[in-house]
């Protein structure tokens, strides 16, 4: 179940997007986030598509590990297609009691559910070719402005930096509990939703005690380690553009003029 | 002056529990007037019970616990003054004993790079120490693995290298392999040998498994917060029935060795090894040997020994 939730799980593997800077990475994710909202026709959508198998092939990363990451999302892609399906007023194809389908929800709920899968996949070759810790450098670079307006640009960075570290750790650690919970006769497959949601409690209670414990022990770690903020620290692999970045840069604009000329 | 790399005096610390108004609630002392210089370039193991206050001392050494009376001194500086708290921490890095809860970075060779970083030291110089930390604990092949792939004495010898990569004069290990296997507790305390050895690093090594002291220069035993042993690890040992009163456990051959000298084999003190043991019980059973077939009936209590 949670297990299957990829983001944060580094690939390592040499390809072009890997060597990238993660600043284009972050831009390209975003341009591609921002063109599936634009996309209104198949036209559009086959772009998008084209342009996803193209940057997969380019990541070198096994296509199996990008499509791990849907199954999390699985409900809400249920959900929001049967919404649409169910609710978009129109031509009429099929009915059963009340329940009709419409060509035009047909349309959307198929839209919805590839936009939100390409959403993910998206999201997911990002995280698979960059290292947290460049991603973070990014994101810190890239708003470094922020810092003007004393957003603390730097401590945000290095949080989402260690939450993608212990994300792995964490559901190990679920994992383990869940087990040592149910061989003492925990029960977390049958009742309603509520009843589930009651059943987490042995399950939550010693995981965010556990979470607490790491969080203190990591904070004296990084202080033995003379972390004190990001004032006066260098960079081990400070972010340098290089051609690669100026053509990635170039494929996305191109790519998201594509998809609005489109529509 | 001539003081040691590491230098408490008449050291106290109190944990105290406030209650919500702020009011002192417990107090508890961990550390009870302990007095210790340790010179630089040895290997020092530190043992002690739970509870003993072996690892607050280790949290003294680099300013994350300061003292609540008396004084502590890394080469010199005060860790009380905040102005050296930086160079006190850099002079004496510190492995903790959870290998998860102290890797910060998603790739090993970043995570090296983490000590640096924080310190400012210029990139080529990064790159460059990361190179010499991998390889100096033999984890440079791993460098571009996810710390989460590694076992845990990889992940304790990658956490020994990032403490190395701050160039330290000396390290302290807080129980860094209490929650290994024996295979990674053994590749852990050899690299800590080697860095003791090769590159006259300070080792403070706490621990409890006893197996991992014997090599040590010099080997402290706390209790209840008191300094109650100091000695190189055979004047310890031979003093068996004094460590079993401090709830430790001592090596299971010099344990032999005690316990069959007690039923009055002529053994010395303080035997470590395997084959120390053999080379003293050797000529004594070839002696007993050479009695027999010379007629002569052996004494009362090697019979005894015989049986057991």
């Amino acid at each position: 179940m949670i297990r299957d939730i990829t983001l944060g799980q580094y690939y390592p593997v040499d390809s072009v997007l890997h060597r990238m800077d993660p600043r284009t990475k972050l831009f390209g994710t975003m341009v591609f986030i921002i063109s599936l909202f634009f996309a209104g026709s198949l036209a559009a959508y086959g772009v998008a598509t084209v342009f996803l198998i193209f940057v997969i092939r380019l990541s070198r990363v096994p296509f199996g590990f990008m499509v791990r990451g849907l199954k999390a999302i699985l409900f809400l892609l249920l959900i929001s297609v049967s919404f649409n399906l169910f609710l978009t007023p129109g031509t009429e194809v099929f009915r059963l009691g009340f329940l009709k389908i419409t060509w035009e929800g047909l349309r959307l709920a198929g839209f919805m559910a590839l936009r939100l899968i390409y959403l993910v996949i998206g999201s997911t070759v990002m995280t698979l070719t960059t290292t947290p810790n460049q991603l973070t450098d990014g994101m810190e670079r890239s708003l470094g402005f922020l810092k003007r307006v004393r957003v603390p640009v730097h401590e945000i960075s290095m949080m989402m930096s260690i939450a993608l570290r212990f994300i792995p750790i964490l559901v190990e650690e679920t994992d383990k509990i869940m087990k040592a919970q149910m061989a003492r006769g925990a029960d977390f497959e049958s009742g309603n939703l509520i009843q589930k949601a009651k059943n987490m409690v042995p399950l939550l209670v010693p995981l965010f005690i556990s979470a607490f414990r790491r969080a203190t022990d990591l904070a004296m770690a990084m202080e033995a380690r003379c972390y004190h903020g990001g004032d006066g620290r260098t960079k081990m692999k400070p972010l340098q553009y290089e051609r690669r970045d100026y053509v990635g840069y170039l494929v996305c604009a191109g790519y998201l003029a594509a998809v609005v000329l489109l529509g | 002056m001539s003081m040691g790399i590491i230098k408490a005096s008449k050291l106290i610390f109190d944990y105290i529990r406030r209650d919500e108004e702020d009011r002192i609630e417990e107090v508890n002392r961990a550390i009870d007037g302990l007095d210790l210089d340790i010179r630089e370039g040895d290997f020092v193991a530190v043992l002690g019970h739970n509870g003993s206050g072996k690892s607050t001392f280790a949290k003294q050494i680099n300013g994350i616990l300061l003292p609540t009376e008396g004084t502590v001194w890394i080469s010199g500086m005060k860790t009380t003054d905040d102005s050296h708290i930086w160079d006190i921490r850099k002079t004496a890095g510190m492995v903790f004993q959870n290998p998860d809860n102290q890797i910060i970075g998603n790739v090993v060779e970043e995570d090296v790079g983490f000590g640096p970083e924080n310190l400012g030291v210029p990139t080529d110089e990064i790159w460059r120490r990361v190179e010499e930390s991998l390889q100096a604990v033999g984890m440079t092949a791993f460098r571009m693995k996810s710390p989460n792939k590694l076992s845990g004495g990889q992940k304790q010898r990658v956490a020994i290298a990032g403490v190395m990569a701050m160039k330290p004069r000396c390290i302290v290990l807080d129980e860094p392999t209490a929650m290994l296997d024996p295979n990674g507790r053994k590749d852990v305390i050899r690299t800590i040998h080697e860095l003791n050895k090769k590159e006259g690093i300070t080792v403070l090594l706490i621990t409890h498994y006893m197996e991992e002291v014997i090599e040590a220069d010099r080997v402290i035993v706390m209790d209840d917060g008191h300094l109650v042993m100091d000695g190189t690890p055979r004047e310890i040992f031979s003093r068996v029935k004094e460590l079993k009163e401090y709830r430790l456990d001592v090596p299971q051959v010099t344990e032999l060795a005690y316990e069959l000298k007690k039923e009055g084999v002529d053994l010395p003190d303080g035997i470590l090894t395997i084959e120390e043991l053999t080379e003293a019980l050797v000529p004594l059973f070839r002696e007993q040997q050479a009695d027999r077939e010379n007629g002569i009936p052996t004494g009362g209590q090697r019979e005894h020994v015989n049986q057991g």
